[in-house]
């Protein structure tokens, strides 16, 4: 009787401490993912500052001027997450394919404005690479949690479910075409 | 700039012939001061153990040698200001011509505790033969630090007993870091117990960084936007350079990197010749291994919006 009483009580106390574990580390994503979020909208943030100093000195650049205001269309906080996330991503290549073609407007590559731009957008890529690897670190380990034994019976006893971790775009894969660069 | 050893070395040679005339002269001095303190002390010992003179014997050689090793080691001081004046300074100089070379002073305490480099605070702290400078846009400086912890043992009679023990002691270098940051990020050895006192523990990627070192940082996010891929490749190949034994620190908008070494650098030796051509290149590479860092953590690179 005694014996099952204690087995009973380490049962209950394994589930209570991996329950516990699944919604911390749970947390610690949606924290994480929070992350993502400040960083893309201090991007997007960038949009207008980008479009003006465009404006000023590459005025050939009129379809990326078109491409990035209308990504700012919408207000940030309203979109949905998925939205927020292509819209970044198109940022991102936009913004790729555009430092790309700086070469072409001397004058806008040595304008201050610019400069600090790009510094900015540099950073701020650094910044939202940091959030990603963050989130990414943040899921393996809840991936882990619900995988693993015992917790993955309290995991699944509660309907705890695996997240994806984030992954990069096809065009980040591919190896930069030098050819092409000089040619852009 | 004499950045080729042989070079420096032609260049120094005067100088380091007069410090081994100093070093004889003052080697004589050390001799003879000792000398006449020890055969004051035999005809004192004389008087006490007339007697026995196999004991009278002995106390007076063994006396004599420690007494003459003590007066020529006095001498030290003298030289050591010579040698760090004139040819650390010119080695210093020669690594990089922006870098100047304070041997009284270090750095500070305060900044080594609170970068979260040591375990506690010390209760002895030396610190001497600063070097600062400027590489291109970064501002550095290292210096070499001893820090010590104080234990008090007390026996069975209740009598206490204080010893020293050393929490670090090495080569001290710190750097502008090139990227904005507000929080603190340390990067520890790997130990098997993952005590953190101070912040979380951060994960990262590189299985071969998480092999060698633990990171805790007062924000996790802000630990991976500085210890960046490549910033982990370049500290790991840092660390293989300094005999495998670095830790550093993310503070204050700095990198600081603490190297444990146990030599004492930049000190002349009373009793050998200094006239090694092999130990000056030893010295001199020190310098340059230390002033390197900044190129091999890029930290020059300021593509971000620190200028």
């Amino acid at each position: 009787m005694t014996v099952g009483i204690v087995i009973l009580a380490a049962v209950l106390l394994v589930v209570v401490l991996d329950y516990n574990r699944l919604i911390q580390k749970s947390n610690a994503v949606t924290n994480a993912l929070g992350t993502i979020d400040v960083m893309m909208k201090k991007r997007f943030d960038l949009i207008p500052n980008l479009v003006a100093t465009v404006r000023q000195y590459a005025l050939h650049e009129q379809e990326t001027l078109l491409q990035i205001t209308a990504l700012r269309t919408e207000s940030f906080e309203k979109l949905s997450m998925d939205k927020k996330q292509i819209i970044d991503n198109q940022l991102k290549e936009i913004n790729r394919q555009f430092m790309l073609s700086v070469e072409n407007y001397p004058e806008l590559k040595a304008s201050e404005n610019f400069m600090q731009l790009q510094r900015t957008l540099n950073e701020t890529e650094e910044q939202l690479s940091a959030a990603r690897r963050t989130y990414n670190a943040c899921v393996t380990d809840y991936n882990n949690m619900i995988r693993m034994f015992p917790s993955n019976l309290v995991a699944r006893l509660f309907h705890f479910k695996e997240k994806e971790v984030l992954s990069i775009l096809t065009s980040e894969r591919e190896t930069p075409s030098t050819k092409k660069l000089f040619h852009s | 700039m004499p950045r080729s050893f042989d070079v420096l070395y032609r260049q120094l040679e005067p100088s380091l012939e007069l410090l081994e005339k100093k070093r004889k002269e003052l080697r004589k001095k050390g001799v003879l001061k000792g000398g006449v303190i020890s055969l004051i002390l035999a005809v004192l010992l004389c008087f006490f153990f007339s007697t026995n003179t196999t004991l009278l014997f002995t106390l007076v050689i063994v006396s004599s040698i420690f007494i003459i090793w003590l007066s020529i080691y006095s001498q030290t001081g003298q030289l050591s200001k010579f040698y760090k004046q004139e040819i650390i300074a010119r080695m210093v100089y020669a690594a990089h011509p922006s870098c100047s070379y304070q041997p009284e002073k270090g750095i500070a305490e305060s900044l080594f505790v609170e970068s979260g480099l040591s375990k506690g605070i010390p209760d002895r702290y030396h610190t001497e033969d600063l070097v600062q400078g400027k590489v291109d846009k970064t501002d550095f400086m290292f210096a070499e630090v001893h820090a010590e912890k104080r234990h008090v043992t007390t026996n069975g009679k209740g009598q206490t007993q204080t010893y020293y023990s050393t929490m670090f002691r090495g080569f001290l270098f710190v750097a502008d870091f090139h990227k904005n940051f507000s929080g603190k990020t340390r990067v520890c050895r790997n130990s098997l117990l993952k005590i953190c006192w101070e912040g979380e523990r951060v994960k990262l990627e590189n299985p071969e960084f998480e092999d060698k070192f633990d990171v805790y940082s007062s924000d996790s996010v802000e630990a991976r936007y500085l210890l960046s891929p490549i910033m982990m490749e370049q500290l790991l190949k840092l660390n293989y350079s300094f005999s495998d034994s670095l830790i550093a620190s993310f503070y204050d908008s700095k990198i600081l990197i603490a190297l444990p070494n146990n030599t004492d650098h930049f000190e002349p030796s009373i009793f050998r010749t200094n006239l090694n051509k092999e130990h000056i290149k030893e010295e001199f590479n020190t310098i340059c291994r230390l002033i390197n860092i900044i190129d091999v953590l890029n930290l020059n690179t300021r593509i971000w919006t620190k200028e």
